[in-house]
């Protein structure tokens, strides 16, 4: 490869980069009344960039500069993947920010960036640039969960999320740099040669891993890693809420797991245990004490927990070790982990957003106040109990398909008890849940109980809102009845995760 | 480097520099009087630009100086005059020797770490790339190919300069060439993304602090 | 390769009287022949040449700035129609030893509120960072104690030091003036260091090199001509990194006292005052190093004085703006830095990359079309810039509600003393 890259390919991310300045310079220029505009500029913007995306890369393996920036079907899914979901965070958090927040074209802009953010982390083939996204990513997070900056919960949630990211980053920098020191190399496929030539890990490596692997724990909110979450959760804007739950956990998974299997991969009976320890803590301890909740944002920062546990199993499975010794790469377990992100995803999303409806109405969060929901609006505590049905895994909806490609790889790998455990939690995960529902469904006022919020206050859902929901709602059954194209396009990625491509082509080695 | 490479003198700055680094660190976490400790927070960063220059890295060693001391620093230093009330620091609290025992524990590792892995690999890594070998050392291997980029050679000031013997330039090492190559080159795209980092951060910031003109 | 300075016969001299060192400089030996320390010692030869070296340079700078002290008080004199010092020696010209001999003998008053430590140590701190950047000055030929290939750097990053020392006083003092202006020099200072650092970005990329030996070596033409924007940006804004007037608000005598040294006395305030004068002849210094060539100039003077010939109208230039400006307030000169100099340092940039990509090693020629164009772009932004400053509305200070009772004020630029 010469120096000159092909820049064409990164055209995707220029109109990311691109948008993110237009739509802050257009806030300067556009007057008040007209700023409404803003999200549906970012919005063309996001569905521009992912048709380019599509355009250029289908179909085409590159590296970029050596292997900093990978351009493959893996990255292309991600890139697909995380800006349609950043654009649906986007149209979901239009009604929230005309109410509740003073700088829209801030919150757009820096909404925009994060989204850039999101995809390098998905295609970086490097630990530092993957560093570099990630914080990209983080820094947009910490302004965008404290713009409610008059709400003493919002300036608390970002005090600790910016103080426990920042904590989180210097244990990961510092790892890398211990991984760099042994290694000499930080890009991936470089590890993986060091690991193969060196099966003895030297002490330096081994804890080098281990802080990379907490830095990650940190932001994807696994045990014991997982503190700041719920509070975080609670106190910043609800579809930030979201897009945390969401979107920064998918793509902290997309670079996880491209690190994993493309650089980590040959030493996995290192670090299998030690992950599939974390998963098991994860997921039983975000489920059980997501059941004594009664914020419902709360509930929904440890259920998220609970689903990391379970992604976690996945990674635990990224390879098998054949008879000769060989490390086989487990294709069904990243397809898993893919296809059990966006199902993810869509029904955390669903559910969020009715959560912020709620709460512009009422201006309540507290899962008591859910009572009467059903008939005030049956088409919200549908879609709510759809979205719960869905995390839960019930069959007919995306959890229950997702969970099944999860945990049979999990089974596979040699996780049986891993993936029981699973299944126990996801059936104490349903308890919970169905609280919500019971509160919205059946529980009737008795004598001498107070009106609770939704009671009080008149309902109708805003257009926009209105029809987001309405698209998750086919989404997630869609997925549940019928995944077959999803998984065919996960199965394509993980293809791109498990050839080795031409390395010849790489920077340092 | 000046006829003093290898002797006494550069070990002696070395554990001068590290010791006054160390000391100055306890200092800012001991120190009730906050203003005092953030003062030996920049004396720290100082030494540790001193220690870079040790390491033949002097253009390190003034960025260090330039955005350690001479921004960061200044920036903790501001805050605590604008915010007076709180010259005593922090009370005590039940948890300070958990603190200490934790950090001691890690110290205790991360040395023990330091000291027993094998960084041997830098060595080999030296070797197959000019610019990082370069940026590591100092001196750059005109011989050494460089997959990437060979056409631009001529246009960076690593090479060094015509009949210069080995490739020292001024008394230190000129590395600066080298983490210029790396930086617009091979690593742009990264270099790029904190840009636009830095822009949000600092764009958020704005939106955070500002109180006049909220409604324009 | 040998420490530097061989190549001035002077320490060349010394260093080889001391070493046996092998360097082909040192191969006629000393003046009292060669190795007078055994072998093996090379290293305290270049300790005591070094140490020698840099007690000269600061005891030559200190004095100067007594020299540039008296020679101030004149030319103020004369511009304001008065004598100036005139009592002690000839023309005044010992008034600054009386005034240091003064300085040294006054009581030495720490306040009893102050903190000590900090209010100690801030004196001599900002000594510091003036002597240090001594060391990568070019004076002439082989005349200087360290060629660091990011001179430039260095000196910026040093001179960001000072900062601390003020604010130290400041803190030190416990005394609101001192305080007020601590922090407006600390926001001075934050804010010019950013156009300083863009300004030379351009010198940087003509002459490819972050060293001042080598950016001197490179300017066939002197880089005034060839970098005029950036000069006008660099020399506005090194006035106000060295907190004179009309940037002097730090110490705004008919504010704030005098500023962040209001509580000092004896030979502690003798020290800020000698800093602010060693930092204006260093920074003098720099630019003529940077824009003015340096050494360079034709054969019958020796480089040193050629050097410090070109410092006398840099320092004059200085003084004459002092006695023409009415001081800016502070407000004025933060919006100057943040919407004026950082604007047309970055235009210099982007003209100056798009000349080095044409011609990436310019020759004398070349640099001479660089220079006109650069006068083009020079005209055209600086008229631009400051006909949008001119067309906003005229900012004045918002007051506290008790105190906004509606007066008269001038329009534009007033004189300092009502902020």
């Amino acid at each position: 490869m010469s120096a000159n890259v092909n820049v064409n390919l990164l055209t995707p991310e220029f109109i990311l980069a691109g948008m993110g300045l237009l739509v802050l310079s257009l806030d300067l220029v556009l007057p008040k009344a007209r700023r409404g505009i803003l999200p549906w500029i970012g919005v063309a913007g996001l569905i521009a960039a992912v048709a380019t995306a599509l355009i250029y890369r289908w179909d085409r393996v590159e590296e970029l500069y050596g292997g900093v920036f990978i351009a493959d079907r893996y990255s292309l899914f991600f890139f697909a993947f995380l800006v349609i979901l950043g654009g649906a965070v986007m149209i979901a958090s239009v009604d929230y920010v005309k109410q509740h927040i003073k700088f829209p074209g801030e919150y757009y802009g820096i909404l925009i960036f994060s989204i850039l953010g999101m995809v390098l982390m998905a295609s970086a083939g490097e630990l530092l640039t993957a560093y570099i996204a990630m914080e990209l990513l983080s820094f947009s997070l910490y302004v965008l969960v404290a713009l409610r900056k008059y709400d003493s919960k919002s300036n608390e949630s970002a005090a600790k999320y910016i103080l426990l990211g920042a904590f989180s980053s210097a244990i990961m920098l510092y790892g890398i740099s211990m991984v760099w020191g042994v290694t000499g190399t930080t890009f991936y496929d470089g590890i993986a040669a060091h690991l193969t030539a060196n099966p003895d890990l030297d002490i330096g490596l081994i804890v080098g891993l281990s802080l990379i692997v907490a830095g990650l724990g940190f932001k994807v909110a696994a045990v014991p890693f997982h503190m700041w979450a719920p509070d975080v959760y609670e106190g910043a804007p609800t579809p930030v809420t979201a897009y945390l739950a969401i979107g920064s956990k998918a793509a902290a998974f997309a670079l996880i797991l491209r690190l994993f299997s493309e650089g980590l991969l040959p030493a996995i009976e290192d670090w299998r245990v030690l992950i599939a320890t974390l998963a098991a803590a994860t997921m039983v301890l975000g489920n059980l004490v997501a059941i004594r909740q009664e914020n419902i944002k709360r509930m929904l920062a440890y259920s998220s927990i609970g689903q990391v546990g379970y992604l976690l199993l996945g990674v635990a499975s990224l390879g098998v070790v054949d008879a000769g010794g060989a490390v086989v790469f487990s294709e069904r377990a990243s397809t898993g982990i893919m296809v059990h992100l966006v199902g993810y995803a869509v029904a955390n999303l669903a559910a969020f957003l009715v959560v912020a409806v709620v709460y512009s109405r009422t201006g309540s969060d507290q899962i008591s106040d859910y009572r009467g929901l059903a008939k005030k609006s049956p088409y919200l505590s549908l879609v709510l109990s759809v979205a719960l049905f869905s995390l839960a895994g019930l069959p007919f909806f995306a959890g229950f398909v997702t969970k099944f490609y999860l945990f049979t790889a999990g089974a596979e790998a040699g996780f049986l008890w891993l993936s029981g455990l699973a299944m126990v939690a996801s059936l104490v995960s349903l308890y919970y849940y169905l609280r919500v529902i019971q509160r919205a469904y059946v529980d009737q006022p008795s004598e001498g109980d107070e009106e609770t919020a939704v009671e009080r206050s008149t309902f109708f859902v805003p257009l926009t809102s209105w029809l987001m929901l309405g698209v998750l709602f086919v989404g997630m059954i869609l997925i549940g009845v019928w995944p077959t194209e999803l998984a065919a396009a996960a199965d394509s990625a993980s293809d791109a995760l498990g050839t080795v491509r031409d390395v010849s082509t790489a920077l340092v080695r | 480097m000046n006829g003093v490479e290898g002797s006494s003198v550069t070990d002696v700055a070395f554990w001068v520099v590290s010791a006054i680094a160390i000391a100055a660190s306890i200092m800012v976490v001991t120190l009730r009087d906050i203003f005092r400790a953030a003062l030996f927070l920049a004396l720290s960063f100082l030494a540790v630009a001193g220690l870079y220059i040790l390491l033949r890295a002097e253009f390190l060693a003034v960025v260090q100086i330039l955005v350690y001391v001479g921004a960061i620093s200044i920036l903790i230093v501001f805050a605590i005059v604008l915010v007076r009330d709180m010259p005593g620091g922090g009370k005590d609290n039940h948890l300070k020797v958990v603190a200490a025992t934790v950090a001691a524990l890690l110290g205790a590792l991360a040395i023990f770490v330091s000291y027993n892995s094998d960084f041997t690999n830098l060595d080999a890594l030296e070797s197959s790339n000019a610019d990082v070998a370069a940026a590591l050392t100092g001196t750059y291997d005109l011989d050494a190919s460089n997959a990437v980029g060979d056409e631009y050679e001529d246009q960076i000031a690593v090479a060094p300069p015509e009949g210069a013997e080995g490739t020292e330039i001024g008394i230190f090492s000129n590395s600066t060439g080298s983490i210029g190559g790396l930086f617009i080159r091979d690593f742009v795209l990264p270099f790029e993304a904190v840009s636009v980092l830095l822009l949000a951060a600092m764009i958020g910031a704005l939106a955070l602090l500002r109180q006049r003109g909220e409604e324009s | 390769m040998g420490p530097n300075f061989l190549d001035n016969a002077f320490f060349r001299n010394i260093y080889c009287n001391l070493s046996e060192s092998d360097d082909v400089r040192c191969s006629g030996g000393g003046w009292l022949g060669d190795g007078l320390l055994p072998g093996g010692f090379e290293w305290l030869a270049f300790l005591i040449t070094a140490i020698l070296m840099a007690a000269i340079l600061i005891t030559l700078v200190l004095n100067a700035s007594l020299v540039f002290i008296w020679a101030e008080r004149r030319l103020l004199g004369r511009f304001q129609s008065r004598i100036g010092p005139n009592r002690w020696g000839p023309y005044g010209s010992l008034t600054p030893i009386a005034d240091a001999v003064k300085t040294l003998f006054k009581e030495d008053i720490v306040p009893a509120a102050a903190d000590r430590w900090v209010f100690n140590a801030a004196p001599v701190i900002m000594m510091v960072p003036s002597l240090m950047v001594l060391a990568v000055i070019p004076w002439g030929t082989g005349t200087f104690l360290a060629d660091l290939n990011v001179g430039i750097l260095f000196i910026i990053a040093i001179t960001s030091l000072s900062t601390f020392a003020i604010v130290m006083a400041g803190w030190g003092s416990q005394n609101r003036y001192a305080m007020f202006g601590a922090m407006r020099a600390v926001a001075l200072l934050i804010s010019y260091e950013i156009p300083m650092a863009i300004s030379l970005l351009g010198v940087l990329m003509i002459a490819g090199s972050l060293s001042l030996v080598s950016v001197v070596e490179a300017q066939n033409v002197p880089f005034i001509l060839v970098q005029p924007l950036g000069f006008l940006v660099f020399f506005i804004a090194s006035v106000a990194e060295i907190n004179r007037a009309p940037f002097d608000v730090a110490e705004a005598e008919s504010e704030l006292g005098s500023g962040y040294h209001t509580d000092y006395s004896g030979m502690k305030f003798g020290l800020f005052i000698n800093a602010e004068f060693t930092a204006t002849i260093l920074s003098s210094a720099v630019i003529v190093a940077v824009f003015l060539a340096g050494g360079r100039g034709w054969g019958f003077l020796p480089s040193q004085a050629w050097f410090i010939l070109k410092m006398v109208p840099v320092l004059f230039f200085i003084v004459w703006t002092r006695a023409s400006w009415p001081r800016l307030r502070i407000d004025q000169i933060l919006s100057l830095a943040w919407k004026g100099l950082i604007i047309l340092a970055f235009i210099n940039v982007a003209v100056s990359a798009i000349l080095s990509f044409i011609w990436p090693a310019p020759s004398t020629s070349e640099l001479w079309l660089m220079a006109a164009i650069n006068f083009g772009v020079l005209i055209v932004s600086v008229f631009a810039i400051s006909s949008w400053f001119g067309s906003g509305p005229v900012s004045t200070p918002r007051m506290s509600h008790d105190e906004a009772l509606p007066r008269p004020r001038p329009a534009g630029l007033s004189a300092g003393g009502d902020s």
